[in-house]
């Protein structure tokens, strides 16, 4: 895939992007490294690999990241229920195997279930593997992961080492709620997605809701960039927040951003009663209307 | 070609670890390989590459910027600015040097050091001259001996330690002598000072934070107050495994017929790690207590399992369940016995270890908030040293500069029973906050 055909890709799923991105996109696809993207909640870091995997022709492979997570969810698992009903068949039906055969063939592939990570290192074909928020995960998963960032296998302990016979793209996402270590960001190609700027926000509010006033997604922009410009907000809106916005805001017939309409919506955007609070203490969006919207 | 490309990537590489970017040499080669694969005539593509590979966080990739806009410029251009100002630099070392020549005893030139040969050289001539009279007279004086060299340099750099703090201009202006001629050296500095002013408030001494900054510095405690307790919750550790747990193995194991596939064993259940704060809000801590006062009430808010005590000569605990919002908390402490009293922290100590409602156990990290300015302070590292012995950690968040510790009576003796922390700005802080485990 060259630079063109991605960015004929991405323009296609309708995501929008700046050249940083792109470049750093096609840079991990070409090196063929995982991509680790960090950046705020719901600024599209999901979304990338969404589009990655539509733009290859594939199913997107997820694994969703928490605490606890292990090897069981993520890599594989036996399974014993085949691998009993294998053995009760096996002695009904007298079968010629010595113990040792039938004790290797139990543990072979066939009763392996694979998880997402196995999945994706199985296929003959380029799968897209999105590890999404591998800062919930503990410490000791990330050091689990790090063979399969650095040389795509996994070493499973009754059949050894599977390496990938084509290499997945894996993204990685991480909302920096806790440091990842070193060593899993020297395997990765980093990406860091800020907040869009006004005129990218109008963009992507075009691009994914139909129809639209045009009126109506610039005052949002400059609405929600201006909730996220003040210090005294807590947890700035996402632009997942700014679309969810927008919807409403059409849903009650606006075709522009009024005090009252915002007061109403209020929270589409802001999810923090203290934030809400903060902002109704201020005056809410009144002042900002009146000043800068009109 | 290809050479000078390698070349000037290596020199880029350097000045990238000078400026405080740590790039291994396997970055460094991916760095090289996603160069092949982009138009190198493009400045936005070119750095955008070296970017994904060399610059692995925000505060990184911050970094990164400005050295690559400094670096990638006309080769010429750059040449004579790092020669003009490695030039400057060495003309002010001599400048400096020439002037302290001037501090004499009896003809010897006085030893006082690079540094306060600085300070020396900044001062006021009226500062200057009265130090040269005080020479003068101390050399020509009766009955004074050449062996009284050292107790007139000490007088002097008394005088210029002195003198040191009202001439610093900025907290982290590095000494000439200090101050980088190389190349990597020259562009680290201008990027280090280019990303100090541009995040100013974290890097600015914790005293001088104005009331107009309290917003965006309540968001940085509260984002730190945030990490402190995600840390905290992912340290619920696990003790290794003790022996099958039969009734889950049996449980586990009914979709498979009964046979134990499945083998799960017992743990022990991990302590929720809890949060000890004791906060000195004595009249030494006054021109702290505003980002004090802050701290506390956000890590009421964000750690719950934080118990918060305030203390001066004596020492209160916190009620959490008063308080609703941070300014109930602020009001709370102002109107308290404790506020803007002297310091005794071997008080306060003591009556943690007395308390049987406070629980002290391995679980328990302990973190003090203070500047260490306190009476009976052998007494204070010894209760120390036994609370230490009863809890996980103590550290010790001190909001003075760490260069002035040593100008505190029985720092020392605190030291050896904690982790002290230098907490004079929110960076510092911040990188604190990191430590606490």
């Amino acid at each position: 895939m060259d630079l063109r055909t991605l960015r004929k890709a991405l323009e296609a799923e309708h995501y929008i992007f700046d050249e940083n991105l792109l470049t750093t996109l096609y840079v991990s696809i070409k090196l063929g490294k995982p991509l680790l993207i960090e950046g705020a909640a719901g600024v599209g870091k999901t979304e990338v690999a969404k589009v990655l995997a539509t733009a290859h022709g594939v199913e997107l492979i997820r694994l969703q990241c928490y605490s606890g997570l292990d090897e069981a969810k993520a890599l594989y698992e036996w399974n014993y229920q085949k691998q009993l009903l294998s053995i009760q068949l096996g002695l009904q039906q007298n079968c010629e195997y010595t113990s040792e055969q039938r004790l290797e063939s139990l543990f072979s592939r066939d009763f392996l279930l694979e998880r997402p990570l196995l999945k994706a290192i199985n296929s003959d074909v380029t799968e897209v593997l999105l590890i999404d928020e591998i800062d919930k995960a503990d410490e000791e998963f990330e050091a689990f992961l790090l063979e399969l960032l650095s040389d795509f296998q996994v070493s499973i302990p009754e059949l050894g080492t599977i390496r990938s016979r084509v290499r997945p793209i894996i993204v990685l996402t991480s909302n920096n709620t806790r440091q990842l270590s070193d060593a899993l960001r020297r395997r990765c190609v980093y990406l860091f997605i800020d907040y869009p700027t006004i005129e990218k926000e109008i963009a992507i509010i075009n691009a994914k809701i139909e129809g639209v006033p045009a009126k109506l997604a610039s005052d949002i922009a400059a609405a929600v960039a201006y909730l996220r410009k003040n210090e005294k907000i807590f947890k700035k809106p996402s632009i997942a927040e700014t679309l969810d916005w927008v919807s409403a805001l059409m849903a009650l017939g606006k075709k522009r951003l009024d005090e009252e309409s915002a007061a109403k919506t209020l929270g589409f955007v802001l999810k923090n009663q203290e934030d809400i609070l903060e902002l109704t203490e201020d005056g809410g969006f009144g002042k900002f209307i009146a000043e800068q919207l009109r | 070609m290809e050479n000078l490309l390698l070349n000037n990537f290596v020199r880029f590489v350097h000045v990238l670890r000078a400026a405080g970017v740590r790039v291994s040499l396997s970055e460094s080669i991916d760095a090289i390989k996603a160069l092949s694969c982009i138009d190198l005539m493009s400045r936005g593509q070119a750095k955008a590459a070296l970017a994904a590979c060399l610059a692995k966080s925000e505060a990184e990739r911050r970094i990164f910027s400005e050295t690559f806009d400094r670096f990638f410029i006309d080769p010429d251009e750059k040449d004579a600015y790092i020669r003009s100002k490695a030039t400057a630099r060495q003309r002010k070392r001599q400048e400096i040097i020439h002037k302290a020549s001037e501090l004499q005893y009896q003809g010897q030139k006085l030893d006082i050091g690079d540094e306060l040969m600085e300070v020396y050289s900044e001062i006021s001539a009226e500062e200057q001259k009265s130090i040269l009279e005080f020479l003068e007279r101390s050399s020509t004086g009766k009955n004074m001996k050449s062996h009284f060299k050292p107790i007139t340099e000490n007088v002097v750099k008394g005088k210029l330690n002195h003198l040191k703090k009202k001439y610093k201009k900025h907290e982290y202006r590095c000494s000439v002598f200090d101050s980088a001629v190389t190349e990597a050296g020259i562009i680290a500095e201008d990027v280090q000072e280019a990303i100090r002013e541009e995040n100013n408030l974290i890097y600015r001494n914790l005293s001088t934070i104005e009331d107009k900054d309290m917003p965006a510095v309540i968001q940085m405690i509260k984002s730190m107050a945030e990490k402190l307790r995600n840390n905290s919750r992912n340290r619920q550790q696990t003790a290794k495994r003790a022996g099958l747990d039969l009734k889950r193995t049996i449980s586990a194991n009914i979709s498979a017929g009964g046979t134990l596939f499945k083998l799960k064993y017992k743990r022990k259940h991990g302590r929720k790690q809890r949060i000890l704060t004791l906060c000195d809000v004595s009249a030494s801590m006054y021109r702290f207590s505003g980002f004090v006062l802050k701290f506390i009430s956000c890590l009421h808010f964000e750690v719950s399992s934080a118990d918060n005590y305030i203390f001066s000569t004596d020492i209160e605990h916190l009620n959490i369940h008063k308080f609703t919002t941070s300014s109930d908390i602020e009001h709370e402490i102002t109107k308290s016995r404790v506020w803007k009293k002297g310091t005794d922290i071997n008080r306060a100590i003591r009556h943690i270890l007395k308390d049987r409602f406070v629980i002290l156990n391995s679980s328990t990290v302990v973190i003090i908030v203070s500047d260490a300015k306190t009476l009976n302070v052998s007494d204070a590292a010894e209760s120390l040293k036994q609370l230490g012995a009863k809890v996980k950690k103590i550290y010790w968040l001190n909001p003075i500069r760490e260069d002035e510790w040593p100008g505190i009576a029985g720092i020392d003796g605190l030291r050896q029973h904690c982790t002290m922390l230098d907490c004079s700005t929110l960076e510092k802080l911040s990188k604190a906050c990191e430590r606490f485990n």
